[in-house]
């Protein structure tokens, strides 16, 4: 099937009406260059949005129709969006050519239309020129490109995100979506289904033995029982499928969470960081007020630690004088007691020291020495003063007992303490602000409530998982007594009843060969995946030290080396080849007919893996669309080698904010 | 029938055959070869749809007409 033309209206940046011819030759490739914000993805959601009635935004969820619709064809009373497809198979397909058309547009008597219920939708269908009834538009779609499968054909880069979650070790509940595609376009829900289907058959003709069975006396007590035990059985199975469905609405509800949650996973981490630099702000405060208190305390006594040097300095000049009055007062005492002798001499007439005469002369020279001495006695006498001398001894006995406190280096340490807390705080101060700014753009309150329903949410799974156990086993109980009474009403030997129970025993046989091909349908499909994805792994990949891939039963991917041992670490591009390559193997087993439009494939690349995968793209589908920026594909340097499979070029140009073009470039090979 | 599951027919129907075959060669060779032949086409047909009543039907009719035509004396060769 090829996708002809694309038409679109108002829809996103492009006003007015839009054409893509798309399937213009035969070769597979066509390529749109567009910058970022241009329109690049609107083209891929135009696509999705005429088949499934949903466009997706970054983020996975559905564009609201208001906010599809462009905004200046809005502004100026055109408020409708349409898409239409042209689309063709071939000739093993049916060979039609099916028109199919979208349009949404407000509600009559809206005047503001906001919400998705105040447009009406008009859906069209023609198949090879015949108008067909709109109600067969989802059939046709089924029957086109089922929606289930659909991200195999249209992928964007969320859908390579679900892909990288498949293939990272721990990330399969996140892709457990992608799983299940996986497993459906592999043809797994065939045996499944038919499984399930023997079972209800099996059952259906259970019910019918019973009933044969109260025909027959012998086996009417056993009949009555398994009556009583279908009933039990199906009330059983009607809650394990309550369980059930409850259980994979609360994962779809918690992936979904969880996909919001990581979209705001810088917030969360900034959310953490805020509380974290508040606690250490309080933190840091309670320490201010700690060392505040010690401070106080050590400055009680600092005062004997800061006068310690004037004291000692007071101390040592008291000392001084002390000494030089005790000496005055010495040497007053000596030439005291000498004028005393002296004296004494003169009026004795002999010297006191030694009894001998003093001969006249000698005491006029007495007399003189005498009078030196009263001099000195007199210079001395302010200096010898007693009084002062017991007041100096008494200061400086006071002054020596006030010892330094030895407090001095503790106030020092706390200082340094709470500079260092007033400058930490400071920078966590700004930190905080910094924080802030972030968030104040985030609903916190929003964000710590979907953390909270995640919580729940993995509890409830928990819960009935729990259940669900506890359903089966009681299941498993039942059906065994139901095996028991069956036996009993087997013993009947009228015609209808014999053919009944060979009808049970075909249908048990069935599910149980249903039941085993389903697990070695999924073993084979899952080595074909391995081998295929390794083969375009190989083609793909740059570095000659990786030999292959290695699956895993949720279809992980591992790398493996020559050496066939895993490698551990791999960069974001190597994700991204591992991810295209399971892409590429499940493309290769399911069909080769499909579209497939690739929007920014080679974001994470560099320019051999651009290559590889270039080359490899048109190998994919008959048909492959890619949507590229300039920074990703060079048109005359990257397309060069492919030239000659690319079909159509178109060029998005955005002459202003609010509008887009698509402007056809003439192909390069061709030119 | 779907062009999708034209397609499917093609590649996957005779994988889905091959394998039941298998394990019924191997686990149930009582059963009948067309019978499980028959019953992977009916579930490859039908495996898009989540209303079963179609399939269902077929298998049923699938089964009474095996039970119906079965040799005297058993078995469901």
């Amino acid at each position: 099937m090829i996708i002809d033309r694309v038409e679109i209206e108002n829809f996103g940046p492009y006003r007015g009406s839009h054409v893509l011819n798309l399937g213009v030759g035969d070769q597979p490739l066509v390529v749109i260059h567009g910058q970022n914000m241009t329109g690049k993805t609107t083209i891929l959601n135009s696509v999705r949005w005429a088949l499934y009635g949903i466009a997706k935004g970054r983020t996975g969820q559905a564009i609201p129709t208001r906010e599809l619709i462009n905004s200046d064809a809005f502004a100026e009373g055109d408020r409708r969006v349409a898409v239409r497809l042209t689309i063709r198979t071939s000739e093993e397909e049916g060979g039609s050519t099916y028109v199919l058309r979208r349009q949404r547009q407000a509600g009559r008597g809206t005047a503001n239309p906001v919400a998705d219920n105040d447009f009406e939708e008009f859906v069209d269908i023609e198949q090879d020129g015949n108008v067909l009834k709109p109600l067969a538009f989802p059939e046709l779609v089924s029957t086109l490109l089922p929606e289930g499968i659909s991200r195999f054909f249209l992928f964007d880069g969320e859908l390579l995100n679900e892909y990288e979650e498949l293939v990272r070790e721990g990330g399969e509940r996140e892709a457990q979506a992608v799983k299940e595609a996986i497993e459906m376009i592999l043809g797994l829900p065939a045996a499944r289904k038919g499984r399930d289907d023997a079972s209800a058959l099996k059952d259906e003709t259970s019910r019918k033995l019973q009933r044969e069975a109260r025909k027959n006396r012998q086996a009417k007590e056993a009949g009555d029982k398994l009556e009583a035990l279908g009933v039990r059985k199906a009330q059983l199975e009607g809650d394990r499928d309550a369980v059930k469905s409850a259980t994979r609405d609360a994962q779809q509800k918690l992936r979904s969470l969880e996909q919001n949650l990581k979209r705001y996973e810088e917030s969360r981490e900034d959310a953490g960081l805020r509380e974290g630099l508040r606690q250490q702000l309080d933190d840091l405060e309670q320490r201010r007020k700690s060392r505040l208190d010690e401070r106080r305390q050590l400055v009680k006594e600092l005062w004997r630690d800061i006068l310690a040097p004037r004291l000692k300095q007071e101390t040592a000049r008291l000392d001084e004088e002390r000494a030089r009055r005790e000496d005055a007062l010495h040497r007053l005492r000596t030439a005291e007691r000498e004028i005393h002798q002296l004296t004494a001499s003169i009026e004795e007439g002999h010297c006191s020291h030694c009894g001998q005469m003093l001969p006249e002369e000698n005491r006029a020279r007495v007399r003189a020495e005498i009078a030196d001495l009263s001099r000195t006695v007199d210079e001395l006498t302010p200096q010898a003063d007693h009084e002062r001398l017991q007041e100096l001894s008494g200061i400086i006995r006071q002054l020596r007992a006030v010892a330094p406190a030895g407090k001095e280096d503790a106030v020092r340490l706390v200082e340094k303490d709470l500079d260092e807390i007033h400058i930490t705080r400071y920078r966590v101060e700004q930190d905080l602000k910094r924080v802030e700014e972030r968030l104040r753009s985030i609903d916190t309150e929003e964000l710590l409530q979907h953390g909270r329903e995640a919580d729940r949410l993995e509890r409830l799974i928990g819960e009935q998982n729990a259940k669900l156990r506890e359903i089966e086993r009681d299941l498993e109980q039942v059906k065994s007594e139901i095996d028991h009474y069956q036996r009993i009403v087997l013993q009947n030997d009228s015609p209808v009843f014999k053919r009944l129970e060979v009808e049970l025993r075909t249908l048990e046989a069935l599910e149980d060969t249903f039941a085993r091909a389903v697990d070695l349908l999924t073993d084979e499909l899952r080595k074909e995946v391995e081998a295929h994805a390794s083969e375009i792994f190989r083609k793909l990949t740059t570095d000659p030290t990786y030999a292959g891939l290695r699956i895993n039963e949720n279809y992980g991917l591992t790398i493996l080396d020559h050496d066939g041992l895993p490698v551990p670490q791999r960069s974001a591009g190597a994700e991204q080849i591992v991810a295209l390559s399971l892409l590429g193997a499940i493309n290769r087993m399911a069909t080769k007919r499909g579209p497939v439009i690739m929007d920014t494939p080679f974001g994470r690349l560099d320019r051999g893996h651009r290559a590889n995968i270039l080359r490899y793209v048109p190998t994919m589908a008959d048909q492959v669309v890619l949507l590229v920026h300039d920074g990703e594909v060079d048109r005359e340097r990257d397309l060069k080698e492919i030239q000659p499979l690319v079909d159509a070029e178109y060029r998005i140009e955005h002459p202003t904010s609010t509008s887009s073009e698509l402007v056809p470039e003439p192909v390069l090979s061709r030119a | 029938m779907t062009i999708w599951s034209k397609q499917w027919r093609a590649m996957s129907a005779d994988r889905l055959a091959r394998i039941l075959e298998q394990c019924r060669s191997e686990f149930h060779p009582e059963l009948s070869a067309d019978l499980v032949a028959e019953a992977a086409s009916i579930q490859a047909r039908n495996q898009f749809s989540d209303r079963r009543d179609a399939a269902r039907r077929e298998m049923r009719e699938l089964i009474a007409h095996v039970v119906t035509h079965l040799p005297q004396g058993g078995g469901t060769q």
